[in-house]
């Protein structure tokens, strides 16, 4: 049974760490990030997530081997008697200061992707000063204001805002700022391919900024318990040229104008 | 004593687990007590008979042919077998069902056509058109060969109850009575389809809503409501499919609650009990002439049931059909009147004019939904008697307030043509009345600028308190 | 001292194993219901826990259902929806998670570990004859009752549907969610009077341990389970209040009150002008961060709460499983200050996604990463204690190498999410629900476990039978590893938490089958613990018959009867040494040296055992 046991204690580190590798090589299974990052921020994100997962990694299996070596000593001692000792007051000075230099620098590390995620004096200038659209998030839905084309978004609602649900359309290579808010409980913006997370708080306008550097459409998903239809709170991020973009907006515009004789858009024809 | 009741105890838990695995429950459409409630309980089985022999249940509906349901076809040949399931490869699906109007293919879903199983129908327990495979709730006795022909109907209604089940029936129910287990948390609640009124809709005010109309409710949703947005989350193929078992199910309650309402008059559920009292006799004799004249009314095939329901669902149909052509739907005769400030106000003398649009009576003088209407007693065109709430109703029963203008909120759409189709033909269902007999159009056209200019007009301070956040500047961006 | 005092007052009365009868008669009543004795009340608080144990299981499976066969019928819950064919609904799903959270934290391991251990413990590892404040003790239980009965209110009422974390405005607004009417109602007044129970044993605790400790037994000879239930109990007391207070903030900002309260309806966490659910505009002009403010300040340390009690029972149970002291005994005292001291400024790393000021995400990710700190100390020192020891494989052994190398695993992944960057991408997915259950399951309950097993011959007089034991242990052990390892995978795909149908996102639509596997892990684990239950039941009765000290450990309570009777101790303890001298060249004959045990060595002993010999 002693056998049976360190083998136990040892087999699941090691289906652990063949899990992991399995999920992060393999990326057909779907185990792992959905796909590269959008963003060059998101990489960055990326990047200091593997630096942790590497330092992790290496922990994890330093401490599982010693503590598979010391079960099977313990457990196959010949020894009458146990050894006998307290401690060892180096072993604990260096078990203390090694870790708290290694955890300091990876808190310190972190600091500039924080705040260029984060505080505004960092954001890119050209994306604080013009943003594109304002999402409201609601139980359970996003609701987009776009500023008329040419026009800068307002705090108020301007009656040549251009309206949308559950569709971002962004343009890419350049960056764009959102402002954030909530109609009624907390909700949070999650852009899992861009890695982007925000919570929208009743009350506040919180901007977001992000760099797309691929088209398509992604995501856009709440990540904060807003009611029973938490779930269900799907919208997408589009992400497109400047072109496609522009046309979007001039499409939406002449949706929201439609008055049966202008001239359809795409949308109008299919209300036919 | 304990490796032997040790084990015992395994055995039995292990028992406990499985069992609790089985699917008991069996989805039905049961009758809302609200309409089912008044009418004698056997009345009440006659119409759920008569129900399911013509739509049958959730799980294993009945395509029939004679509504106006695009419940889809494909034929296809077998590719091979699988087990229970069966890989085809399908011809282009169509949507004419002429060549299907057997009453075998439409309860069933799945017909041979050629093989050892030509002339055999069953019903499909799965079928994923993308994944190109079925499954035959009954294990087929002779397995199809390769080859082999088939069509299959109804496809539509089973994969557009997947999706019902999956995004709508926890608030709208199983039968779309909107008396799911979550409706009862919201304001409004959601639509009861079984009287088949749609609110917001294109077409004018005596037709149904179009398959368009739903379509555009179901994927932008009802800004105001908890009715969300299903864009993205459901493509332009599921949408057709749901909306298809929506207006399948509308018309399934209109029949019910046709039905019911016609067998209230002569079979109360307080029939035996009343006619007890009143003629002295015993009331299983009663009941067994309730069961008699019953009988007789569902074999009368002149002026019985079946003649009921011919009538009926004549009208729906003719009603639902109408809702697809082109001249039902509402277009402005003339385009909107440019937006400036001379016709707001043309607008506003219109909206407070009390001969005229009447919207002041229920939106109030400056649009804040609070007309005098609201607190008044309505009369209920249903019962004939008043209403024992103040204010307005909608026509299943609920109290309902106008619309505030003042919040920018347009549930039923925000573009110039969905107020002017609502201004001119009214929101069905609802008191919201068409003012298209007494309105121009050009006019219309200076009321929809006039509410569209509402929540931007400085003299309501609580819409702007509503949408401005103390401390922040107006103007957005560059913040730090 | 009074317990010295008492224990020789009674001592006469308590020779045989059985003796459980003081100098007067109790009654049934008295002695089983109301009782005042610590060890009574300590078993009332493990079968109110165990049971709870159960129902908080019940709920997480019926949540692990609908994340693998979604809107099919759901066993025993099936039957609630009948008729929609047994498809649940999405508001019963939020509910199902927010009561199995509330269960399983306030109700089982916060209980578990302060309430049955704590009260059993103490006063016998000090080497007392009871709780300084025996009538408050019996209040803290008797509270728990009331507790449960809201929360069982609550679930009457359709169950309290905001997340146990309870955002406003989602559980302020009664109209906000279905589970944020009376049902949300009843959960603050249930969190509250769980609340008041803690406050109860935590003065206790603190009062006992820092005056009733036995002869001897100085501040540096208590055993770490005392360390560890004293800290808590000072965690408790500072970290409580708050939460009680932010409880009744929120009760008051729920209610507009009459009567005499008229005109009482505050704001604190409610912005003015949102319409929610068609209801009139909320007036106001809070602030709902204050909420996650004041909430987290309590319920982080409440982390800690759930854990420095396990950590200080593992160490006692794997010195004495080794037969070895416990490698470093002060720097495991100091790390444990030092975790409950950094416990109460990093509550903001619950917050990084929130939108409170980022320069507040600098600091709390610093003091979060560096908790990390003292936690791999005393993992380094738990190895450090198998180290060179004699192992022998009981249920008792593997549990503690369960718990450390669950440990492991669920510091690891905390680091991820002390990183505000990483954070920020991970945030409320599942590997946030991986890493806690990983420290509250994977750690605690196998702490918990052990502890059953161990301190069972003391509480009955008769021992577990070690073969259901093991069998209890291997599918616990599989079924959480199988369970919550592929989190980890769930989380890095970006699964979000709380999620009654994620399929309809088409980046998670592949995550099925995982789910899936991780459903019948949990079906697994959660079969497993019939066996701990009917283990439990049927070893009180029929269990082999223990001595005084069946493992051969050091500590004071093995001094007294198994089960001890009234007053605990025949023999009034004296505390000669520290609680870890296991195989002490000085002691010849026997591989342990009891604390109580007067024998001097013949050489002269290490008089301070926390020094050692470095």
């Amino acid at each position: 049974m002693r056998k049976f046991w360190c083998a136990f204690f040892v087999f699941w580190p090691i289906v652990a760490i063949i899990y992991s590798l399995i999920s992060s090589l393999i990326p057909s299974l779907g185990w792992w990030f959905p796909g590269p990052s959008v963003t060059e921020l998101g990489q960055r994100i990326d990047n200091l997530f593997y630096l942790i997962l590497y330092i992790v990694t290496a922990v994890f299996i330093g401490t599982q081997i010693a503590m598979g070596y010391v079960l099977w000593r313990a457990s196959h001692s010949k020894d009458e008697r146990a050894w006998f000792s307290h401690g060892s007051h180096s072993l604990e000075v260096i078990w203390s200061v090694v870790p708290s230099v290694i955890l300091l620098f990876l808190a310190l590390y972190q600091m500039d992707v924080w705040a260029l995620f984060r505080v505004q004096a960092y954001f890119p200038k050209e994306a604080r000063e013009a943003p594109v659209a304002e999402v409201t998030a609601r139980q359970f839905e996003w609701r987009i204001r776009y500023p008329a084309p040419g026009k800068k978004l307002q705090l108020k609602p301007q009656p040549d805002d251009l309206y949308d649900v559950n569709d971002l359309h962004v343009p890419i290579n350049r960056p764009v700022m959102i402002q954030l808010r909530s109609e009624d409980v907390q909700h949070s913006f999650f852009l899992p391919h861009l890695r982007v997370k925000q919570d929208a708080v009743p009350g506040q306008i919180i901007p977001i900024w992000f760099k797309a550097e691929r088209q398509g459409l992604f995501d856009l998903t709440c990540a904060e318990l807003c009611g029973w239809g938490h779930y269900k709170m799907r919208a997408q991020l589009t992400a497109e040229t400047e072109v496609e973009y522009e046309a979007y907006l001039k499409k939406l515009q002449a949706d929201q104008n439609y008055d049966g004789h202008a001239t359809p858009s795409a949308v109008a024809k299919k209300d036919e | 004593m304990s490796a032997r009741v040790w084990r015992l105890l395994v055995v039995v838990l292990a028992g406990a687990v499985a069992g609790c695995a089985e699917d008991a429950s069996q989805m039905r459409f049961a009758q809302n007590a609200d309409i089912a409630k008044p009418v004698h309980r056997k009345a009440r089985a006659v119409v759920e008979k008569t129900l399911e022999e013509h739509f049958g249940t959730p799980l294993n509906s009945v395509a029939w042919l004679k509504l106006p349901v695009n419940y889809g076809k494909a034929e296809g040949k077998v590719k091979s077998v699988d087990g229970r399931s069966v890989i085809v490869d399908f011809n282009a699906e169509t949507s004419d069902l002429e060549s299907l109007k057997s009453p075998e293919l439409s309860r069933a879903g799945l017909l041979f056509t050629s093989g050892a199983n030509q002339g055999k129908s069953f019903l499909l327990a799965s079928y994923d058109a993308s994944e190109k495979s079925f499954e035959t709730l009954t294990a087929l006795e002779t397995a199809p060969a390769e080859g082999d022909q088939f069509v299959v109907a109804g496809q539509n209604l089973r994969h557009g109850r997947k999706l019902y089940a999956r995004h709508c029936q926890h608030c709208h129910g199983i039968n779309g009575d909107g008396d799911g287990t979550t409706a009862k948390y919201l304001n409004p609640r959601p639509r009861d389809y079984r009287l088949g009124i749609f609110k917001f809709t294109s077409t004018n005010k005596d037709t149904k809503a179009s398959r368009d109309d739903l379509k555009r409710i179901v994927s932008q949703g009802i800004p105001g409501t908890y009715m969300p947005a299903f864009v993205p989350m459901l493509k332009e193929n599921e949408l057709a499919v749901l909306i298809e078992y929506v207006r399948w199910l509308a018309m399934r309650g209109e029949l019910e609650v046709q039905l019911l309402k016609d067998l209230k008059n002569d079979y109360a559920a307080d029939r035996a009990r009343k006619e007890a009292q009143e003629t002295k006799a015993s009331t299983s004799d009663i009941e067994k002439q309730i069961a008699k004249q019953l009988e007789e009314y569902v074999a009368n095939p002149t002026e019985g049931l079946a003649a009921f329901i011919e009538t009926v669902t004549g009208d729906m149909v003719s009603a639902w059909e109408g809702a697809e052509t082109a001249d039902t739907v509402i277009m402005p005769p003339v385009p909107r009147v440019p937006d400036t400030a001379e016709s707001r106000e043309r607008g506003k003398a219109l909206f407070v004019k009390t001969d005229g649009g009447k919207c002041i009576n229920c939106h109030g003088p400056t649009g804040r939904g609070n007309g005098f209407q609201t607190e008044d007693f309505q009369k209920n065109d249903a019962t004939g008697g008043f209403y024992e709430k103040r204010g307005l109703h909608d026509s299943w029963g609920e109290q309902i307030k106008p619309r505030d203008l003042t919040r920018g909120i347009y549930r039923g759409g925000r573009r110039p043509i969905d107020l002017y189709r609502r201004i001119s033909q009214g929101i069905k269902g609802t008191p919201m009345p068409p003012v298209a007999a007494t309105v121009k159009p050009e006019q219309v056209w200076d009321l929809v600028n006039y509410v569209l200019s509402v929540p931007f007009e400085s003299a309501s301070p609580k819409a702007a308190k509503a949408h401005s956040i103390a401390g922040q500047p107006n103007e957005l961006g560059n913040a730090n | 001292m009074s317990a010295l005092g008492v224990a020789q007052e009674h001592g006469h009365e308590h020779g045989d194993a059985h003796g459980a009868h003081g100098h007067h008669e109790l009654t049934f009543i008295q002695k089983y219901v109301f009782s005042t004795d610590h060890k009574m009340i300590g078993m009332q608080f493990l079968f109110t826990t165990l049971m709870m144990l159960m129902v908080g299981g019940g709920l997480a499976l019926g949540v692990r259902w609908q994340l693998a066969f979604p809107w099919t019928s759901m066993p025993i819950f099936g039957p609630l929806f009948a008729n929609a064919g047994g498809q649940i609904s999405p508001e019963f799903y939020t509910m199902l998670f927010t009561m199995h959270a509330t269960v399983m934290i306030f109700l089982v391991i916060i209980p578990v570990l302060a309430g049955a251990f704590g009260n059993f413990l103490i006063p016998l590892m000090i080497g007392a004859d009871d709780m300084a404040f025996p009538v408050l003790n019996m209040l803290s239980y008797w509270f728990m009752i009331p507790a449960i009965l809201c929360f069982g209110m609550s679930f009457y009422h359709g169950g309290a549907a905001a997340g146990w974390t309870s955002y406003p405005l989602l559980s302020e607004l009664r109209v906000a969610a279905p589970g944020s009417g009376s049902a949300q109602t009843y959960w603050l007044l249930g969190v509250t009077l769980v609340g008041v129970s803690s406050m109860m044993g935590s003065v206790n605790y603190m009062t006992t341990i820092i005056n009733m400790r036995a002869p001897g037994m100085t501040l540096f000879r208590m055993p770490l389970t005392i360390w560890g239930m004293f800290i808590t109990a000072i965690l408790q007391a500072f970290a409580l209040p708050v939460l009680t207070a932010a409880g009744f903030m929120l009760l008051f900002d729920r209610f507009a009150f009459g009567g005499w309260l008229e005109g009482i309806h505050t704001v604190f966490f409610t912005p003015a002008g949102l319409v929610v659910n068609n209801a009139d505009p909320t007036v106001g002009g809070g602030q709902p961060l204050l909420w996650q403010h004041l909430f987290w300040f309590y319920s982080h340390p409440a982390v800690y709460i759930m854990l420095l009690p396990a950590m200080g029972m593992t160490s006692d149970m794997l010195a004495c499983m080794c037969r070895k002291p416990i490698f470093g005994y002060k720097p495991m005292v100091y790390s444990m200050s030092a975790i409950a001291g950094l416990g109460f400024i990093v509550w903001g790393h619950h917050m990084f996604t929130s939108g409170m000021n980022p320069a507040l995400g600098m600091t709390f990710m610093v003091s979060t990463v560096m908790i990390a700190l003292p936690s791999a100390v005393k993992v380094f020192n738990w190895i450090g204690t198998i180290w060179g020891g004699r192992l022998q494989f009981n249920t008792v052994t593997l549990h503690c190498i369960a718990f450390v190398s669950m440990f492991i695993v669920g510091g690891l992944s905390g680091i991820f999410m002390a990183a505000v960057p990483v954070d920020i991408y991970i945030h409320d997915t599942y590997i946030i629900v991986a890493h806690f259950h990983y420290v509250v399951f994977g750690t605690t309950m196998f702490g918990v476990f052990g502890a059953i097993q161990f301190w069972f011959p003391k509480m009955f007089g008769r021992k577990m039978n070690e073969t259901v034991g093991k069998w209890h242990f291997l599918l616990t052990y599989i079924g959480f590893n199988g369970a919550f390892f592929p989190m980890h995978m769930l989380g890095i795909a970006g699964f979000p938490r709380r999620y009654a149908d994620p399929y309809v996102h088409p980046y998670l639509e592949h995550l099925l089958p995982l789910n899936q596997f991780i459903t019948i892990s949990a079906m697994i684990m959660g079969f497993a613990q019939f066996l701990l239950l009917g283990n439990f039941v049927i070893s009180i009765f029929n269990g082999k018959k223990a001595g005084r000290n069946p493992w051969n450990a050091n500590g004071l309570e093995w001094a007294a009867p198994s089960p001890p009777g009234h007053g605990n101790f025949d023999i009034p303890p004296v505390c000669f040494r520290g609680p870890y001298e296991y195989s002490n060249p000085n002691r010849a004959d026997q591989d342990f040296w009891m604390q109580t045990d007067p024998t001097r060595s013949p050489k002269k002993p290490p008089e301070d055992p926390a020094h050692g010999h470095s």
